[in-house]
């Protein structure tokens, strides 16, 4: 029933009961147990949450969709004034590193697609466990100070204004009725969440997938947000996005079509802590139990068209059908083993100049 | 190679305002300086260029020996470079990115003569103009009365018909400007070069120019001799800009030939020039300037006309000179004594001569325009 | 700007304040302390961290740290090679352009009787408001092969024409048409000061207009064209937003697209940012001491207490083809793109059919406007943006003016000194001065870290040499002499300052 793929079939990082869970398995989550009662902390935290009054996130994520995140939370506890920074991922880092240094870390809470990049700065954090901690995939935590706050999945969108024989899935990518600058892509070196993808082209979807698809053209975005702008404009007809980029704007009225692919969707979980330097830690703590309980994670699913890493999904966003589709978390060991090289590698084969 | 200038009732309006220059006629002969001389805005520098070819002027003619260079009546109009004409400009405008020698050489390379006539010919330009030894300076290291000089060479090297000079003076300090006014006439004098000079300063018309032209809202009020403009200013204006600053209010009595009998408001009567359009009863103001007023009672016994009795006011010791300001015929005078002694103290009465000749009695309706 | 930049070292005054010695070099101590501060320091850093391949404040300090090695590594990439053939290519391309329209503009308002011509000197300064990345923005709509407006609006009129301005020659074009105004405020400032009898004289003397041009003219203004050439290439060498919207898309990276790549990308590699950053440097100072050399030895003393009414050529009926050049260019530099940014503000969706759709009003709304509004972030970087910009303004024109002064019209001790490195910045492209200011004062005591006055004074060492040479071209082209006349008489300060305003 629950189809799953490993990055590796002989390491059988198997996912287990990951997002496409039958139906049956909500009406489990009913009688669930712990968080249930104080599902974002206890009263004391809220109270200290309360006196301590604000907080600084940091986060690598757009910073339009955050807003939306952080007013759903204010709805819930108005309490808490978020201050929001944003930067893109590698810039996020080199702050966060150079603050840290020098001892003037502004940040309570971090948010970072890359998990790879959040690992090597992981004594910067202190512990921290949401109170449903055990509902997560144990797969996708990869340290217990750092968690998947925000869960992001691949999918293949196109302008239906200007295609009139879409694609079905990633191979269909590799054709060439799509060449000659039809297809947008973004380029690997832009972040975790890219990295995740071309991993998964490269593992799942055969050795030279890349090769195949770097000759149909496609045209190279450095990010997610103006190839998804581009698309909406007809620059391009197709492209792979992150879903939760493009589906806020088909949900607006866009002339776009989104499909979950049939091979696979890579899905990329953020790591996201508190540091130990945190000045205002209770708010911090009680932002971040509020982003991974369940109803943090529905607001996200439902309204941002995001995934989640929870065992159980509380919610699917439109188009996401459990049966049909195939969650693909990237081994972790190779997601950091692998980086360098095989980026060089995709760097060469789509002609890109780092 | 010098040729006459004629320019015929010529005529200049710009886009705005009343015309810039207005049914002008003089002609300067051959080998004749002839210095315009006015106050800003008077049309002598715009009349200037337009025989230049700078200016197209609306109507009249303008002929450079004996050719005619401007006639719109007739749709000529011959550019400057045609015309064969120097001209030294205000702000000397030298080349600064030139040679002292490429200055002076330039206009000779345009008319493609040879090298070593060039060679020739600027040196001996800049010899004329006491320039030899800097021919090979870069312009811009020279003083401004070097500059000027360099302006000069260039705009005689090439012999023109007709050398044009707007205010080349003006720029430079009163000690050089007096040195290079008196080699600027030794310089065209010697060249034989036709030149017209346009100028405000009175001094520099009187002593560059052959004949002399006063300007005044671009008409040409006079032209003649500078003794002549001196002495017999046709206009009160001329009168008074070339330096007749006493005014004296009066009516005529009576005319009796070029000179009249003036009643002043005291009831002093003195004899003045009159000019042919005032006859008797009209009212008058008479110009004196402050050196023709006489001091003492000469030798020759006291009597004669305009002896008057003035009472000092005010001296002013200027070192070389005195003014005084005197109360005399129901009015002041201004008066100027020569040498370093002052002979006449405050409130001291003091005779004073009027010669008649150069009291000159101008109708009233005639504005005086304080321009100085 | 720039001509200053030279002309610093020209007009060198007379000394007026010969009298304090010691004051003196309190006064330029004080002045080097700062600038040490603001540009020495960032500067050191960024050369730190590009040859030890480090982050010195996460790393620390290692002498043992600093080799050639990651800076070789850098210059022998071949994308680094790209990337710096292209730049010079774009902005070599551009300069051309901007030189050809910029020159043309200057001639047609200061020398022709083209009819409008308070306009056309007012709206040709128009790019120089435009934020490069709102252009680039701009002329995407526009320019874009599949769907810019243009290719748009070709395809209805049904021609097979299409323009491509994600290409090289789009890039030069835009970068042309923006940069034009750098060289227009030169040479048309050049051409007004010009004394119109320098070139009567040639024309009495008998050359033709060509070769009055030619001979006269032309020489005159070379050190103004020269000038001008340089600074805008030296500026297009420092633009990132343009060829970063204009540029990605086919995959053409200048340095600093690249430079900003490196930074962009994960993980981010800043020390080779760096590296290519100093590269930029380099290039930039070549051309900085290039422009001084050039232009050492013209005076450029033009305001001389006389107002000269300029030659104005009459046309004939030209005049209304040079208005029409003109008009064509504020079509295409300011009013299309202006057109472009408003329909891509009120329409839902930049997606065109085709033309008829452009004309569907049912695609337009106020959303992105609510959007907008709704976001305190807009708010608080509006106000943020303002009060940057105030102190901005009043601490750095002070400090320029100081520095301007102490240059140009005193013979205080070091002055050379300080006109060097209040120069230096220029030379520093913005992305990477970010990293530099980063890296240096985050470790200051005090706080000043993660407040807007870290911002602000980023923004000050960043515009100073802007600033500083603008003040010192005022400075400079008065003349001394109306500046002591002025003093001389009894309200001196007033009239001093009365006559530093209009310049």
């Amino acid at each position: 029933m629950t189809k799953i793929l490993t990055s590796r079939p002989s390491r059988r990082a198997l996912v287990k009961g990951a997002l496409g869970l039958a139906a049956a398995a909500v009406a489990d989550r009913a009688g669930a147990q712990g968080p249930g009662k104080n599902p974002f902390g206890p009263p004391e935290l809220i109270e200290a949450a309360k006196q301590e009054g604000s907080l600084v996130y940091y986060t690598a994520n757009f910073a339009e969709v955050e807003r939306q995140v952080i007013a759903a939370f204010n709805k819930r506890f108005p309490f808490v004034q978020v201050e929001m920074v944003r930067a893109p991922g590698g810039q996020l880092i080199t702050r966060v590193k150079t603050e840290a240094a020098a001892g003037k870390l502004a940040a309570d809470v971090v948010d970072h697609s890359d998990r790879g990049l959040m690992l090597e700065i992981e004594n910067q954090f202190a512990d921290y466990a949401p109170p449903n901690a055990a509902d997560y995939i144990a797969d996708v935590l990869i340290s217990p100070k750092l968690w998947p706050r925000a869960t992001l999945g691949w999918s293949i969108a196109y302008n239906s204004e200007l295609v009139k024989n879409p694609p079905k899935s990633w191979m269909d990518l590799t054709k060439p009725e799509y060449g000659n600058g039809q297809i947008g892509q973004v380029i690997g070196p832009s972040g975790g969440t890219t990295w995740t993808r071309i991993m998964f082209e490269r593992q799942v979807l055969g050795e030279d997938y890349w090769r195949k698809q770097a000759a149909t053209k496609p045209g190279l975005y450095p990010s997610g947000a103006p190839l998804s702008d581009a698309l909406v404009r007809g620059e391009v007809s197709i492209a792979p996005l992150l879903y939760n980029i493009i589906w806020t704007k088909k949900r607006d009225g866009a002339p776009v079509e989104i499909f979950f692919p049939p091979e696979g969707v890579p899905i990329n979980p953020y790591a996201s802590g508190i540091p130990k330097t945190a000045s205002h830690p209770n708010a911090a703590k009680l932002f971040l139990n509020w982003n991974l309980s369940d109803e943090g994670q529905t607001f996200m699913i439902k309204e941002l068209g995001q995934l989640t890493s929870l065992k159980q999904a509380p919610a699917y966003p439109e188009g996401y059908d459990p049966e049909v589709v195939k969650v693909w978390v990237p081994n972790f060991e190779q997601y950091k083993k692998l980086h360098a090289a095989w980026m060089e590698d995709w760097n060469k084969t789509y002609g890109y100049r780092q | 190679m010098s040729a006459e200038l004629r320019v015929e009732r010529l005529r200049k309006v710009f886009a705005t305002g009343a015309p810039a220059v207005d049914d002008v006629s003089f002609a300067v002969g051959a080998g004749e300086i002839v210095a315009l001389l006015g106050p800003s805005g008077c049309g002598k520098t715009t009349t200037l260029r337009c025989v230049a070819g700078l200016e197209h002027p609306s109507a009249g003619v303008v002929r450079i020996g004996g050719a005619t260079v401007s006639a719109p009546s007739e749709g000529v109009l011959v550019p400057p470079r045609a015309r064969n004409v120097g001209m030294v400009f205000q702000s000397y405008a030298v080349w600064p990115h030139m040679t002292v020698e490429q200055n002076v050489a330039y206009p000779l390379r345009q008319r493609r003569t040879s090298r070593a006539e060039i060679e020739r010919r600027t040196a001996e330009t800049l010899k004329l103009v006491g320039l030899s030894e800097f021919a090979r300076r870069p312009v811009v290291s020279l003083s401004g009365g070097q500059m000027q000089r360099v302006a000069l060479a260039r705009s005689l090297v090439y012999e023109p018909a007709l050398l044009l000079l707007d205010e080349p003076l003006s720029n430079l300090d009163a000690n050089l400007r007096l040195r290079l006014r008196d080699d600027l006439r030794r310089i065209i004098k010697r060249t034989g070069v036709t030149a017209l000079y346009v100028t405000h300063d009175q001094a520099e018309a009187a002593v560059l120019g052959d004949r002399v032209g006063v300007m005044r809202d671009g008409r040409l009020l006079q032209i003649g001799p500078p003794a002549e403009i001196y002495n017999r200013p046709a206009e009160l204006f001329v009168a008074q800009f070339t330096g007749a600053s006493n005014l004296l209010a009066g009516r005529v009595l009576d005319r009796d030939g070029e000179f009249g009998t003036v009643e002043a408001p005291s009831g002093h009567r003195l004899v003045a020039w009159l000019p042919p359009r005032v006859s008797a009863g009209a009212a008058v103001r008479i110009a004196v300037r402050p050196e023709n007023v006489r001091f003492g009672a000469d030798g020759a016994g006291g009597s004669g006309p305009n002896r008057f009795t003035a009472r000092v006011l005010v001296q002013r010791y200027e070192g070389a000179q005195t003014v005084y300001s005197l109360a005399v015929l129901g009015g002041k005078l201004a008066a100027l004594e020569l040498g370093s002694s002052a002979r006449y103290a405050v409130d001291s009465e003091v005779d004073i001569v009027l010669p008649p000749a150069l009291c000159w009695a101008y109708p009233d309706e005639e504005d005086a325009v304080a321009n100085r | 700007m720039a001509t200053s930049l030279a002309l610093a070292d020209q007009v060198r005054p007379a000394p007026r304040l010969a009298s304090f010695r010691l004051g003196g070099w309190l006064w330029s101590g004080l002045l080097l302390a700062l600038l040490a501060f603001l540009v020495l320091y960032p500067t050191f850093m960024l050369l730190y961290g590009a040859l030890s391949g480090t982050n010195p404040v996460v790393d620390g300090f290692n002498l043992s740290a600093v080799s050639l090695d990651n800076f070789i590594e850098v210059l022998a990439n071949p994308n680094v090679h790209f990337a710096l053939v292209n730049t010079l290519v774009v902005c070599g391309g551009g300069t051309a352009i901007a030189v050809v329209i910029g020159l043309g503009f200057a001639w047609i308002v200061v020398r022709t009787n083209t009819p409008c011509k308070a306009l056309i000197a007012t709206a040709g300064l128009v790019p120089l408001f435009v934020p490069p990345l709102v252009a680039g923005v701009a002329w995407t709509i526009l320019g874009s092969p599949r769907t810019g407006l243009i290719n748009t609006v070709l395809a209805w009129l049904g021609t097979d024409w299409r323009l491509n301005f994600y290409s090289m020659p789009g890039l030069i074009a835009v970068f042309g048409m923006y940069y034009a105004p750098y060289v227009y405020m030169f040479t048309s400032a050049a051409l007004r000061n010009m004394d119109p009898s320098l070139e009567e004289a040639a024309e009495i003397s008998g050359a033709s207009a060509l070769g009055t041009l030619r001979t006269i003219t032309f020489p005159l203004i070379a050190p103004a064209i020269i000038a001008a050439t340089l600074l805008s290439f030296i500026v297009m060498l420092g633009i990132y937003g343009i060829p970063a919207v204009l540029g990605a898309p086919a995959n053409i990276s200048v340095l600093t697209t690249y430079i900003f790549n490196l930074t962009a990308w994960s993980p981010p590699l800043y020390s080779t940012a760096a590296a290519v950053a100093i590269l930029l440097m380099i290039v930039t100072g070549l051309l900085v001491v290039l422009q001084q050399m050039v232009l050492s030895g013209k005076s450029f003393t033009t305001v001389a207490g006389k107002a000269f009414r300029p030659r104005s050529l009459d046309l004939g009926r030209w005049r209304y083809f040079t208005l029409a050049l003109a008009i064509v260019y504020l079509l295409v530099v300011a009013v299309l793109p202006t057109l472009a940014l408003v329909i891509a503000a009120f329409r839902k969706y930049l997606f065109f059919r085709g033309a008829a759709s452009l004309f569907d009003l049912k695609q337009y709304g106020l959303q992105h406007f609510d959007n907008l509004f709704s976001n305190p972030l807009t708010t608080l970087s509006m106000v943020n943006t303002v009060e940057v910009a105030l102190i901005t303004a009043v601490a750095g024109g002070v400090l320029a003016f100081a520095i301007g002064y102490t240059v140009n019209r005193t013979n205080a001790p070091g002055r050379r000194a300080v006109d060097l490195i209040a120069t230096l910045p220029v030379a520093i492209p913005g992305l990477v001065i970010g990293v530099a200011y980063l890296w240096a004062w985050i470790g200051l005591p005090g706080g000043l870290y993660g407040t807007i006055w870290i911002l602000a004074l980023a923004f000050i060492a960043r515009f100073m040499p802007d600033t500083v040479k603008v003040l010192s071209t005022s400075l400079m082209q008065i003349h001394r002499e109306l500046e002591e006349a002025a003093a001389g008489s009894p309200p001196s300060a007033r009239s001093c300052c009365r006559w530093r305003g209009p310049a």
